[in-house]
């Protein structure tokens, strides 16, 4: 039992290995042109000096100054071909919790078809005494490495192919698995059986922690390898004959390990397809925002399923490739080789891999396929909503012009009364200043003067003229304080208990009741005047959309006389009132475990 | 029915406690207990000195629907999660979840009531512990998740004390490399250039 580092537990060691080399691997979405942009990136023609690389993009163009994310990796490029491969060093520096002590240096290989390979020589650790280092110690190591080469791989990837990595392992690429592979000189545990190994106990546990659930045991010259579902040890003293062949069966497990998470987010992009029918059904009884949730993850969907069409293209020709350099390669392998059974293994697998990669093709294809048929589908449901929008607009439209053209008439009949009034008003005024069918005397002596009826005639008209604008005046006032109001209207897309509603509604002072039956729903409207009380929000009218066949409230709309009220809040207490009244009380619970 | 007939170790007879207490087995016969919770209250119990002989390591598992994740979990204590099925103490139901992935969920079998009732009180005591808040002493430390968030808690629902489980955090070492070329690599790729 030993403590190790910063786990918090003391562990329990059963097989070591001494002097350990850690390869991890992996497929990535690359092609000449992704290698070639990679070249540049690294600036591999001044290879020897080397670059701090970081993911981050030159954002500001016209800032003279930058900042970097405080995380350093220095990648030196040690061998290329532009669109090729690339060998480089890479020193990783990533921030290290208070006690750790980490220096990591790899190796990187990266072709034009996908096979990426780091490499790095394990040559201290803590708790290792002559070379000799446990699994339970190596686990550690070997999930840091693989997150920090993640992180320092992301950085050198383009825009596009972390996409693709997104996508797949559904924005958690940076913790994405590698397989590994274990090359050793020793291991510390000799049993007469390899079989031995599979003990349902300690040694079965501590292999299977590293490389996963535990397949297949071979005896090695002076050592064993253990095939695990997502990587393998060999450890023996000429390990280095068996590193080409183990690299090789890494590279096919790569490729079947990112098959694995890649078929994943198939099914999940299919079952989340039967979720957005139910959201298009909903739309169909006039929730709108269903509709625009549907619409949306159509989008989205397209978009990742074009992505993962790619993301196969990419997989079928770096399958090609690896399968014709494994046939090309050389044929006197073929008679002396002793690996030539583990060569047609590969071989095998690479097939069966093919036909992975074509079943995966049938199922693209029908998610394509559903979805241009949803797409329609939804299509043909929003030019529905348009088309009743259209019709309600035309309705609108008609009643409002029906509207104005009352109102100009009742506006040209107001005119003339006013007109009227004007004039009534100054002929009373100016019988009150000249008394009622009498003369005073000097108005008397004014009409008899030359120009004195003329003037007279010239005042009532001006007074006249000035009563009008002041009436006129004084009406539009009036009319701009009755049009201050705000109006909210706000989509609710709720189920409903109507009963409650119903008697809810009985509570209220209504105003108006409207009913409109078409087919499956009745689709009612009703306005009503809130009782405005002391600490409520000032409400004017409230007017409440449901379907009640559907059992279904689609939209609330409100008035307010008070120009700073906020409408979230009043809608907010609207709803409350309702969820108070029980509205949207559906279930009735029993009496289960919890 | 007894201990030394059914040779269980003290790891599986605090494991099935565990699973039977989480699960209220005695009053609710139809709850299961979720694999990954579970994991968290074994990783939680280790690292408070209970399941002596289990350790834990961080390995990459898809994890509640939100892709893979490096989990802390206990290989023995899967191990003995499996001996306890097939000793019969255990079931297991498979159902899938809203995230598109499939879930297992472990409860005590009928068969186990019994054993359970005679197990020694120093184990039901240890397991109990761990449910009790080390801050107020009430009976009402209890595993909570935040899943969009990958989080794990015990919190006190009486003085709403809590504790972070890092399940998903891997424990750093301090260690060397120095970059290893593979010959193959480079003498089939200098090959091609040469």
């Amino acid at each position: 039992m030993t403590t190790v580092g910063n786990i918090d537990d003391t562990l329990t060691e059963i097989i070591k290995l001494k002097n350990v080399k850690i390869a991890l691997v992996e497929w990535l979405p690359f092609d000449r042109n992704q290698l070639s942009a990679l070249n540049i990136k690294l600036d591999s023609l001044h290879r020897k000096r080397g670059h701090i690389v970081t993911a981050r993009k030159d954002n500001s163009p016209s800032e003279i100054i930058f900042k970097d994310d405080g995380i350093s990796c220095k990648v030196i490029v040690e061998e290329f071909e532009p669109s090729e491969y690339v060998s480089f060093h890479a020193f990783l520096n990533f921030p290290e919790e208070d006690g750790i002590n980490q220096t990591e240096e790899i190796s990187g290989n990266i072709n034009s078809w996908g096979r990426v390979i780091y490499g790095a020589d394990l040559i201290e650790a803590e708790g290792s005494i002559d070379g000799w280092i446990s699994l339970d110690i190596l686990t550690r190591i070997i999930v840091d490495l693989t997150m920090d080469t993640s992180q320092m791989i992301d950085s050198l990837l383009t825009e596009y192919q972390r996409n693709l990595l997104d996508l797949v392992f559904m924005k958690e690429s940076a913790k994405r698995t590698k397989v590994l592979l274990l090359l050793a000189d020793e291991i510390s545990v000799h049993p007469e059986s390899p079989q031995e190994f599979f003990d349902g106990e300690e040694l079965q546990n501590e292999l299977e922690q590293v490389i996963g659930v535990l397949q297949k045991v071979e005896s090695l010259s002076e050592g064993f390898l253990f095939k695990g579902s997502s990587g393998m040890i060999a450890a023996s003293k000429n390990i280095k004959n068996y590193e080409q062949s183990l690299l090789e069966r890494s590279f096919s497990n790569a490729i079947r390990l990112f098959l694995d998470d890649y078929s994943s987010i198939i099914w999940h992009l299919w079952d989340e397809s039967r979720f957005i029918e139910k959201d298009i059904d909903k739309a169909m009884l006039g929730d709108i925002t269903s509709l625009t949730r549907a619409q949306n993850w159509i989008t989205r969907a397209s978009s990742d399923a074009i992505m993962l069409s790619d993301i196969l293209s990419y997989l079928r020709d770096s399958i090609t490739e690896f399968v014709s350099e494994l046939a090309e390669s050389d044929p006197k392998r073929l008679h002396y080789d002793p690996l030539i059974q583990e060569l047609k293994l590969i071989l095998d697998d690479s097939h069966i891999t093919t036909k992975r990669v074509n079943d995966t093709q049938k199922v693209i294809h029908g998610l394509e396929s559903k979805m241009v048929a949803l797409r329609d589908f939804s299509n043909a449901l929003a030019e529905k909503h348009m088309r009743r929008i259209s019709d309600s607009m035309a309705q609108n439209t008609k009643s409002m012009t029906q509207m104005t053209e009352s109102n100009n008439r009742a506006s040209d009949a107001l005119s003339i009364i006013e007109l009227i009034l004007a004039g009534s008003v100054i002929i009373d005024v100016v019988l009150v200043l000249v008394g009622e069918y009498a003369y005073p005397e000097w108005l008397g002596n004014l009409f008899n003067s030359g120009f004195g009826s003329i003037i007279v005639l010239g005042v009532t008209a001006v007074l006249w003229i000035s009563m009008f604008i002041f009436l006129r005046l004084s009406k539009r006032r009036l009319e701009s304080s009755a049009i201050r109001r705000q109006r909210g209207a706000y989509v609710i897309g709720r189920k409903c208990n109507v009963e409650n509603l119903e008697n809810y509604l009985t509570t209220k002072n209504i105003l108006l009741r409207n009913t409109e039956c078409e087919g499956e729903s009745e689709l009612i409207s009703v306005t009503w005047e809130p009782h405005n009380n002391k600490g409520k929000p000032e409400i004017s009218s409230v007017i409440l959309y449901f379907d009640a066949k559907e059992k279904f409230i689609i939209q609330i709309d409100f008035e307010s006389s008070d120009m700073t009220i906020n409408l979230k809040r009043c809608y907010d207490y609207l709803i409350a009132e309702m969820e108070e009244s029980g509205i949207f009380n559906l279930h009735e619970y029993g009496n289960a475990c919890y | 029915m007894n201990l030394e007939e059914n040779e269980l170790t003290i790891e599986q007879q605090e494991l099935l406690y565990l699973i039977s207490k989480i699960t209220d087995s005695n009053n609710c016969p139809t709850n299961w207990v979720k694999e990954t919770p579970l994991q968290a209250m074994m990783f939680y119990a280790i690292r408070k000195g209970i399941f002596n002989e289990y350790d834990y390591a961080p390995i990459s598992s898809s994890f509640l629907g939100q892709g893979r994740k490096f989990v802390n979990i206990s290989k023995e204590g899967e191990d003995d999660l499996g001996d306890l099925r097939e000793m019969g103490f255990l079931e297991t139901i498979r159902l899938s979840s809203t995230t598109h992935d499939f879930i297992t969920g472990y409860r005590s079998s009928p068969k186990s009531k019994k054993l359970i009732e005679l197990l020694p009180n120093e184990v039901k005591e240890r397991i109990d512990h761990i449910f009790i808040c080390p801050k107020c002493k009430a009976e009402n430390f209890a595993l909570n998740i935040k899943v969009e968030k990958s989080e794990f808690k015990m919190v006190c629902n009486q003085c709403n004390h809590d504790e972070y489980i890092p399940l998903v955090i891997p424990e750093d070492v301090s260690y060397k490399t120095k970059a290893y070329f593979f010959e193959n690599l480079d003498k089939k790729n200098m090959g091609d250039e040469l």
